[in-house]
């Protein structure tokens, strides 16, 4: 077994592909690259282009959608629905009116005050998905945003599509792992020591021999933080996590959730909504029995379900 | 998910709470600072029905048809999404350990 890794940039942020077999590492490499830009293509608010951007323009009215975009809008909504909320794909228009309009690397990190209104996004329930007619309507009004469920979905496509490309679990000791901006999904056959995953506020942090790292096995791993993805406007600080009930940046006791999860997907979705949660959030991630470690404004740490304990030093 | 029923004591406190945050935190970042701040007289509790007075167009949601993400259409040619019906969000198949700091292969963190 000969690990190899692939460091690149993707739809705005960071792209790692780990594999078992450093002979398959360009063709796993090749598979996640189609997926995420297929993801892109469809998913992204930021483009004109992209198919959700073409569904934005023919709001009100029933819009055939592709399979992709189907199981995006499907992953979000099913998302909104067993977080009671808590992610909810209709803040599109809430995100905007915060300050977050274009990729993040546009966004000015400093600028004016602007209006802060507390208002409730429309709620996902107004989307009409038709899984028959493979069609959809948004009404008028609603914005779309599907950055927080899209990328921990592409990390999961990324890693099943990656694994079929090196041949399948079939092959002796074929493993792949995919990180997309820190939501990570792992599929085949994991190293002898499991993948060992570190956890940080931010997924551009080094690895380092003191930062705390878990290993897992199989399915997905995840992290939201309000500590990346910010800016001021005014004196107020931003994020970009919002919550449905206000409209606005969540303001809750934590800055960082971890979560595993059977794959990416669930693990991110939960992850945003213990974000958006606040103190609920132990109570909830341990009743759904999702393993997680969450992190205070001042850094204190609280793990739940199974979370491990750090050894003593 | 229901709708139209009327706010828990706990869902009515958790949303005031909110409210009450957001404010603080305005009032002590607009300090030297111009930020416009109004409130929409009513919240809603997401899944909920508004309270009477709000402005926001949730209050039709039940006129909306629930999306279904069970249904047993035709979606052959979608990506692979085994979660996609499922009732619950997915536990691992096996609890995390404890790593070996140092030998990370990647890390979570929020996005950059």
């Amino acid at each position: 077994m000969t690990i190899a890794t692939a460091d690149d940039r993707a739809i705005g942020t960071s792209l790692r592909v780990v594999v078992t077999d450093a002979a398959l590492l360009d063709v796993a490499k090749a598979a996640v690259d189609r997926v995420v830009r297929e993801i892109d293509e469809s998913c992204s608010r930021f483009r004109e282009d992209s198919e959700l951007s073409r569904l934005h323009a023919s709001a009100g009215r029933e819009v055939p959608v592709s399979p992709l975009l189907l199981t995006a809008l499907r992953a979000a909504l099913r998302g909104a629905r067993l977080s009671g909320g808590a992610v909810d794909p209709t803040v599109g228009t809430a995100v905007k009116t915060v300050g977050y309009v274009e990729d993040f690397a546009s966004v000015a990190r400093e600028g004016a005050a602007i209006p802060l209104v507390v208002r409730p996004v429309p709620g996902w329930q107004r989307i009409v998905l038709n899984e028959v007619t493979c069609s959809v309507v948004v009404p008028e009004g609603v914005e779309v945003d599907l950055g927080s469920t899209a990328k921990a979905l592409a990390s999961d496509l990324a890693a099943r599509a990656a694994l079929e490309a090196m041949g399948g679990a079939g092959v002796a000791g074929a493993g792949v792992l995919v990180s997309l901006g820190g939501d990570i999904a792992v599929a085949g056959e994991p190293p002898p020591d499991g993948w060992q995953i570190q956890v940080a506020d931010s997924s551009d942090a080094p690895i380092s021999a003191d930062g705390e790292t878990i290993a897992i096995q199989s399915g997905g791993v995840a992290t939201s933080s309000t500590t990346v993805r910010r800016w001021k406007r005014g004196d107020v600080v931003l994020h970009h996590i919002i919550d449905p009930a206000t409209g606005l940046p969540a303001q809750g006791p934590w800055r960082t959730v971890t979560v595993v999860a059977g794959d990416c997907l669930d693990a991110n979705i939960a992850a945003t909504a213990a974000i958006v949660r606040g103190a609920s959030a132990p109570e909830w991630l341990r009743h759904i029995g999702l393993p997680a470690r969450l992190v205070t404004h001042d850094g204190a740490v609280t793990r739940v379900a199974g979370w491990p304990e750090p050894r003593p030093a | 998910m229901s709708t139209g029923e009327p706010l828990t004591p706990r869902d009515r406190d958790a949303a005031l709470q909110k409210l009450r945050d957001w404010r603080t935190t305005i009032a002590i970042g607009s300090a030297g600072a111009v930020v416009a701040f109004g409130v929409v007289a009513a919240v809603t509790i997401p899944g909920k029905a508004s309270a009477a007075g709000a402005t926001d167009s949730g209050d039709t949601q039940q006129s909306q048809q629930q999306p279904s993400d069970t249904s047993q259409g035709d979606t052959s040619q979608a990506p692979a999404d085994p979660n996609s019906g499922a009732s619950t969000l997915q536990a691992p198949q096996q609890m995390p350990a404890f790593g070996f700091g140092g030998g990370g292969r990647a890390v979570s963190g929020g996005s950059h």
